[in-house]
């Protein structure tokens, strides 16, 4: 874990363009910056791609990086917003009516099974076809509510700090995690009935 | 309260966002409601598998590729910086020149404007001292200059001039009342024509020497 003292020299160097110490708050903060990008991507090469950017938009960007928040929570946010295009732009591709009303009518009637994503209901609803179909309900989220769910039980957030990032109030946050469940829990309805 | 504001409450206390208050509420329309309790236990269990995701890591060589292509990139993009700044500054110095030039352009446009108006201000000056010493020797003539004199100095000029020649003080006097009598006359109106005949019989009436006479004569004769 890097010293705060040791982090603002660095940053003051990359202010100044040195790639050299750019790289090592790089390496301070990757793995971490990947987990949060794996969560709302849900796939290894996007994931990648959006740290890669992430990183790229923090080093033109640090010289506007004036100290108030900490460089940690500053890419994290870099990183939910890069999140947030990168899921609309693929929810647009996927699914043009994207939408929250189209995501809970398309769950109401089990379609999900029917569309061949998920395992017989024989299936334990503890087993991997479980947690397949949590992936795949999760990635069918509408974009905000899926970084907020991310962000607030994958990544352990509070309702204050995930507001912070998603840039919207905590009231918003606890009204989109109590919709998310909602939306999960209708998704996956057939496996834990019948638990 | 309604199974709706349950489940919300449900969803803050997964988060750990709770208050006290609203735990001792929750927890008794849970004793009632069976529909919530299905909720919260579905709710758990969405959580906790949720939770279990695993978390994905890459090896050490993938994470050892990533760091030297954003390693590249970052140089590619503080060479671009750098040539766009170079760029950027080339740019602004030749609008900078540009702009200089253009202020030149204008500075002899200002100047051909300022030597028009000069030259426009020496004729004007000429035009004025030419006219200042033409009346100073048609004043010296004793000959008012009409076009530039005003009525209250021709006036003036002309009553100095009738005060010191007599003779020109009564050809002046005798001109004016033959343009006037002339004038009327001319002017052809029974109203304003004057019947000397008239004024003369009015005048000798008045001052006829025969009346006067006649009256020192009675007066003589009273006496």
């Amino acid at each position: 874990m890097m010293k705060a003292d040791e982090e603002r020299q660095l940053i003051e160097r990359a202010r100044r363009g040195e790639v050299e110490a750019f790289m090592q708050l790089v390496r301070e903060y990757e793995h971490r910056i990947f987990q949060l990008a794996y969560h709302l991507t849900r796939n290894r090469e996007d994931a990648a791609d959006l740290v890669q950017e992430t990183f790229l938009q923090a080093f033109r960007g640090i010289k506007a990086f004036r100290g108030n928040s900490s460089f940690h929570t500053w890419l994290h946010r870099i990183t939910v917003n890069l999140g947030l295009n990168f899921l609309k732009k693929q929810r647009g591709a996927s699914n043009p009516l994207g939408d929250l009303d189209s995501l809970e009518e398309k769950g109401r009637g089990g379609e999900l099974a029917e569309a061949g994503g998920i395992p017989s209901v024989e299936d334990s609803w503890l087993s991997e076809g479980f947690k397949t179909n949590l992936q795949k309900a999760l990635e069918e989220l509408p974009p905000a509510f899926r970084a907020t769910f991310s962000l607030v039980v994958q990544e352990g957030m509070s309702h204050k700090k995930a507001a912070e990032l998603l840039g919207c109030s905590e009231n918003t946050v606890s009204w989109r995690m109590h919709e998310a469940r909602k939306m999960l829990k209708r998704k996956l309805q057939p496996f834990l009935s019948k638990k | 309260m309604k199974c709706e504001q349950a489940q919300k409450l449900i969803s803050d206390r997964l988060d750990g966002k709770l208050s006290r208050w609203k735990e001792t509420r929750l927890a008794r329309h849970l004793t009632t409601c069976e529909l919530c309790r299905d909720y919260l236990k579905a709710q758990e269990v969405i959580q906790r598998e949720a939770l279990k995701i695993e978390k994905v890591d890459c090896p050490p060589e993938w994470w050892q590729q990533f760091e030297q292509a954003l390693q590249e990139k970052l140089i590619h993009s503080t060479s671009e910086e750098e040539a766009i700044s170079v760029l950027s500054a080339n740019v602004s110095a030749s609008i900078k020149e540009d702009e200089n030039n253009n202020k030149r352009g204008r500075f002899w446009t200002f100047k051909t404007h300022a030597r028009q108006a000069a030259s426009l201000l020496v004729v004007v000056v000429a035009v004025t001292l030419f006219l200042i010493l033409f009346i100073r020797q048609d004043k010296k003539e004793g000959i008012p200059f009409p076009l530039t004199l005003s009525y209250e100095d021709s006036y003036f000029n002309l009553s100095q001039i009738l005060a010191d020649d007599e003779e020109a003080a009564s050809n002046f006097a005798s001109s004016l009342e033959e343009t006037i009598l002339e004038e009327t006359f001319l002017a052809g109106s029974e109203e304003t024509f004057v019947d000397t005949e008239y004024d003369y019989q009015i005048y000798n009436d008045i001052i006829k020497p025969e009346s006067l006479q006649t009256e020192s004569i009675n007066s003589e004769e009273g006496l």
